[in-house]
């Protein structure tokens, strides 16, 4: 029976890795021209422009989110369940901060004329907008990372020293490995986007790579001229994997420690929590200001409820795919120490989710399935392909914080087999639930792989949106948004009740 | 009936067991003591099948022990250190976790029993750590299983929960099913009032 277990454990791992590298497969039998993707100075610079951009949002990113983590854990909130409510907003897409910003600027140029035309274009802009798009990301990475620290250590540490050397010395180390994988994260997902700078015409390395496919067509060009930023990104992608690999299991007893920090550290931490406040806060404020009615919403709603439903569908039919392929591979990671092998399992994260979409139109036109690119099936699939390696790490950080004891005890205790497996099932469930949900949101809120996938005479509500926020902000635009922003929120406080109701008593 | 031959293990380069050979008979209750890491516990869990040994033979009723006999097919129950229920199934369903029928009227004999009758109808994060030791308890009692494996089961409880459950425990279990403790207490070997094992 184990060696059918493993069997199947080998089968699973080898469909994951045929899908996932399904675009791969795109490419082969295609020509390049070279002579138009090869580096040049030009191309050079587009690319300091994207690692410029990624530095500076990660380094913000990280420092405002682990303040801010800090804060949660240090203030009210430390023990409370809800303490990770700011995940609520992880899945709020970039365009709503895109016009949050440029509502703002408007207002503000009204006071100052020389602010309006940071309104469309520049580094400021797209700083401020990926800024807001992470922090959630940075925080949920920092607040994990300060909460798997040894309690008892730490207070053993408090009776030696003061706060500031325990965090310095203490508490930083410990929790480094996991800040640097959301640093890793943050990275990748800011190098590897185009929509953002696309918005505020700051020209960046991928934004080249996209007008390359669009003039001419070829996949592998696309992929030839993603080579570099593919290399690029191998470092971050190595420390999001470690970081990772080195979660601990569970402690025996977690424990809390409130630390009564000098002024300056308690400052920053307010400016953290302010910022993720002001992140939650001002959208739906300027939203609910530029729709001005009740009115204007329900148009709003009327306007993009085919897309929103398309959304929906790509979403949901991603995350179900996701579901039922992370499980094999994850059981796999599990006893595989082999930095190497984690790398390959989720390489595709180091290229751009455009360019995975244009390998795997390649491929599908190309093969008896071509059917499928007339369906909603293949965004899905081009969705899914983008985020499996971002749920598999997720789902693997989730295994390792269930309590390996608990397992062990059914193991011993079941009746049967099958017993035993139901129960690995349950406990293992809210991890493939988080990691299903996430590339739901994810998808939810996906446009560069929609642009290439979706099928003519159908549209998502992120494309619309993107359409519409090019030609200006509109009152219906800022509808779009709200709606969209509500519509996320009530399924993640449904998804986050009923998963509370079942697994935490 | 447990046989163990020659068993070894090895965390690293340590040896923490080394050649331990002894013989519980059918219906018999082995009590093993023995200083902080000197193995108590990992000889347990060996036995239970949660970790490899390095050499040695273990027979459990007669059937040879491999790694490929999962640890549900070696017909023993067992209460660790710590109580390890499930969260997301009340007490009741803890304690019938391990029996093939549910079977309400064995659960509240043994509950009461035990003085735990009151919170069966709870979830484990709502009852305290003593409680959960004794559900943990009456989870192995309840289960069909004819040995028992006990590590510091009494950790955690007050005297007079101690006496009581001891008392039950060698009323209804002692000659009934093989029992393996490990203890530190030197009371409750006396009280057990059977063969050790010095480890």
């Amino acid at each position: 029976m184990e060696q059918r277990r493993n069997a199947t454990k080998y089968v699973g791992l080898l469909l994951y890795c045929c899908i996932l590298f399904l675009p791969f497969a795109g490419i082969l039998g295609q020509r390049a021209d070279l002579s138009s993707v090869l580096p040049n100075a030009r191309r050079l610079g587009l690319l300091a422009n994207s690692i410029t951009l990624g530095s500076v949002v990660t380094v913000l990113t990280t420092v405002l989110g682990f303040f801010a983590a800090l804060g949660i854990a240090n203030g009210r909130l430390a023990q409370k369940w809800y303490r990770y409510f700011f995940l609520l907003f992880l899945a709020i897409p970039y365009y709503v901060y895109a016009l949050s910003w440029m509502i703002l600027i408007r207002f503000l140029s009204g006071f100052r004329p020389s602010l309006l035309k940071y309104s469309m274009q520049g580094l400021p802009s797209c700083l401020f907008v990926e800024v807001m798009t992470y922090l959630p990301l940075a925080v949920l990475f920092c607040l994990a990372a300060i909460e798997m620290t040894e309690s008892r250590s730490t207070e053993m540490a408090l009776v030696f020293q003061k706060p500031e050397t325990v965090l310095q010395k203490q508490l930083l180390p410990q929790s480094l490995p996991l800040v640097a994988s959301g640093m890793g994260c943050i990275f990748l997902l800011s190098v590897t986007d185009f929509s953002v700078p696309s918005m505020f015409q700051y020209n960046t390395y991928t934004l080249e790579i996209y007008s390359v496919y669009s003039r001419t067509g070829s996949a592998l060009d696309a992929w030839i001229m993603a080579l570099p930023v593919a290399l690029v990104l191998l470092l971050p992608l190595s420390l999001v994997q470690r970081g990772i690999r080195r979660i601990p299991g569970q402690q025996k007893n977690p424990g809390r420690i409130r630390m009564h920090y000098a002024f300056p550290i308690r400052a920053a931490m307010k400016l953290g929590l302010g910022l993720l406040a002001l992140q939650a806060v001002v959208p739906l404020l300027v939203f609910l200001v530029q729709t001005g009615s009740a009115k204007t919403l329900w148009r709003s709603f009327l306007m993009i409820r085919e897309q929103l439903l398309v959304s929906v569908e790509v979403a949901l039919l991603a995350s179900v795919l996701t579901f039922f392929l992370i499980g094999l591979p994850a059981a796999f990671l599990e006893r595989c120490r082999s930095p190497l092998v984690w790398m390959l399992l989720s390489l595709p994260m180091v290229l751009p989710g455009a360019i995975l979409a244009m390998g795997l139109l390649s491929i599908v036109n190309k093969s008896v399935f071509h059917a499928v690119g007339s369906t909603v099936l293949l965004p899905a699939l081009g969705c899914a392909l983008h985020y499996l390696p971002f749920a598999l790490l997720l789902l693997m950080a989730c295994r390792k914080r269930v309590d390996v004891k608990k397992l062990e005890m059914a193991a011993v205790m079941s009746t049967s087999g099958s017993r035993y497996r139901r129960m690995e099932r349950t406990l293992l469930l809210p991890g493939y639930l988080c990691a299903s949900c996430l590339v739901f949101f994810l998808s939810l809120g996906e446009e560069g792989i929609e642009l290439v996938l979706m099928p003519p005479g159908m549209e998502t509500a992120s494309v619309k949106i993107y359409n519409y926020l090019h030609y200006g902000a509109s009152e219906y635009v800022a509808g779009f948004c709200l709606i969209t922003v509500l519509l996320m929120l009530a399924a993640e406080c449904l998804i986050l009740w009923l998963i509370r109701r079942r697994f935490y008593r | 009936m447990i046989t163990v031959e020659r068993l070894t293990k090895q965390y690293d380069d340590k040896t923490i067991l080394r050649d331990v050979t002894f013989r519980v008979p059918e219906h018999q209750t082995l009590v093993i003591r023995g200083e902080s890491g000197c193995g108590k516990t990992t000889l347990l869990r060996i036995l239970a099948g949660l970790e490899s040994m390095d050499s040695g033979v273990i027979t459990i009723n007669g059937v040879e022990m491999t790694d490929k006999i999962p640890p549900y097919r070696r017909d023993l129950a067992c209460v660790f250190q710590e109580a390890t229920l499930w969260n997301h199934l009340r007490n009741d369903e803890n304690i019938a976790f391990g029996m093939n029928r549910r079977d309400p009227e064995k659960i509240a004999q043994i509950a009461q029993q035990l003085q735990i009758a009151d919170i069966l109808k709870r979830y484990p994060s709502e009852i305290s750590g003593g409680q959960a030791k004794r559900v943990a308890l009456a989870r192995a009692f309840a289960s069909e299983r004819s040995i028992l494996l006990l590590d510091e089961p009494l950790s955690n409880l007050d005297r007079e929960t101690k006496l009581v459950t001891l008392q039950y425990l060698k009323e209804e279990y002692c000659g009934r099913k093989t029992i393996l403790y490990v203890t530190h207490d030197l009371w409750e070997a006396e009280s057990l009032d059977c063969e050790v094992l010095a480890l």
